[in-house]
């Protein structure tokens, strides 16, 4: 979801960015399975096209939950660094 | 290489996804990880909702997956009758109740699985056998009578090769050999028609709600039994193994090829995998009736 947060994407250029972003190889199965898993949910949307290669984009939902969900790790990653630098700072 | 692993996905999800899927592996060969992944993805959509289906459709699909997850279970339930049918085993669960009262378990939730199933198919049968009365639809017709057909051939078969057996005793004898396989094609070919004619005379016409209704409910309880026979020979399989581990370490299958404890792991885990995927398909045709 997060490699829709900027505009809509095919399959192809979700896997490249995904790659880029997070290092991650996203087989082409699992791609599939979480666009139709976020499609059902409401959480994506396709876009019309003349290509094969059909783009996606965030609905407002989705968007929602993107920013929930970025927050929140946001919040937990910021507890998780803030205790590193005090157990640093007693050692 | 990539349509055929496309055409492993299951038809609703081809229609939506086929053409961008393609689209990608065109744009990025799989190499074997991918190929893999897709394995994988395919397996699960196979046991997920299908995007953008009907709620009628997708309780069509739960009924033949639970057909099809079942009739794959049978051959696993028929291979674990017969790897403790002999009299050694009849006699060790006379001895060890546990032994007894899981295997009686296990026939009691078979055959109640094969009644909840017959449940099922009766008003589908009914709503098919209306519709090709009043249409005079010859192709619905061949289509119900696919199932009993081949039941039959192959009850047929198993009564000859019995008879074969009755009356040559000894040494395994080529012929014997031979009736076995032609019997285990005939097994596979009724299998194969009893799935996959009623999902054709489904997607023909439109059996309706009130016969879904009914026929979604039954496949959930199919599913549901499938598990109380898979549990009974789990625990039939812990008893063998403590209360008569020589028989557990005898030799099993043809020719003695296998070991009886391995032979009913496999076994075992096979019916589990079967149950889960009954449970599964029953699960989204009864969310979709109720979502209805």
């Amino acid at each position: 979801m997060a490699s829709l947060a900027d505009g809509a994407k095919h399959g192809y250029a979700i896997t490249r960015d995904v790659k880029e972003i997070a290092g991650v190889n996203l087989g082409p199965g699992t791609l599939y399975g979480a666009l139709a898993r976020l499609e059902q949910r409401g959480l994506i949307e396709p876009l019309a096209s003349d290509d094969r290669r059909r783009p996606y984009r965030l609905t407002g939902a989705g968007a929602d939950s993107l920013r929930a969900q970025l927050t929140e790790q946001e919040r937990v990653a910021q507890i998780g660094l803030r205790r590193l630098l005090i157990a640093e700072g007693i050692a | 290489m990539r349509r055929a692993l496309i055409a492993l996905y299951p038809e609703a999800w081809r229609r939506r996804y086929a053409e961008e899927m393609d689209a990608l592996l065109e744009e990025q060969p799989p190499r074997p990880r991918a190929v893999f992944d897709l394995l994988r993805g395919a397996l699960l959509a196979h046991l997920r909702e299908a995007p953008g289906l009907g709620r009628l459709e997708c309780a069509r699909n739960s009924v033949s997956g639970v057909l099809g997850s079942f009739l794959c279970f049978v051959f696993a339930a028929a291979a674990f009758s017969q790897s403790t049918e002999d009299p050694p085993f009849r006699a060790a669960g006379r001895g060890h109740t546990l032994m007894s009262v899981t295997r009686g378990a296990f026939l009691a939730a078979a055959i109640a699985s094969v009644v909840a199933l017959l449940v099922a198919a009766a008003p589908l049968a009914i709503r098919a056998l209306a519709e090709a009365h009043r249409t005079r639809r010859r192709d619905l017709l061949r289509l119900i009578a696919a199932p009993p057909v081949a039941i039959g051939a192959l009850a047929l078969g198993l009564g000859l090769v019995a008879l074969w057996q009755s009356s040559h005793h000894g040494p395994e004898r080529p012929i014997g050999v031979i009736l076995l396989i032609l019997v285990g094609v005939a097994a596979v070919s009724a299998a194969i028609a009893c799935w996959a004619a009623p999902r054709a005379i489904m997607r023909r016409f439109d059996v309706g709600r009130p016969a879904l209704s009914l026929a979604v409910p039954a496949v959930g309880a199919v599913a549901a039994l499938m598990w109380i026979a898979t549990l009974s020979i789990a625990v039939y399989l812990v008893a063998i193994l403590v209360d008569a581990p020589g028989l557990a370490a005898s030799s099993d299958g043809p020719g003695g090829i296998g070991v009886t404890d391995v032979d009913i792991a496999v076994q075992l885990a096979a019916m589990a995998a079967f149950s889960m995927t009954a449970a599964l398909s029953a699960r989204r045709g009864l969310r979709a009736l109720h979502a209805e």
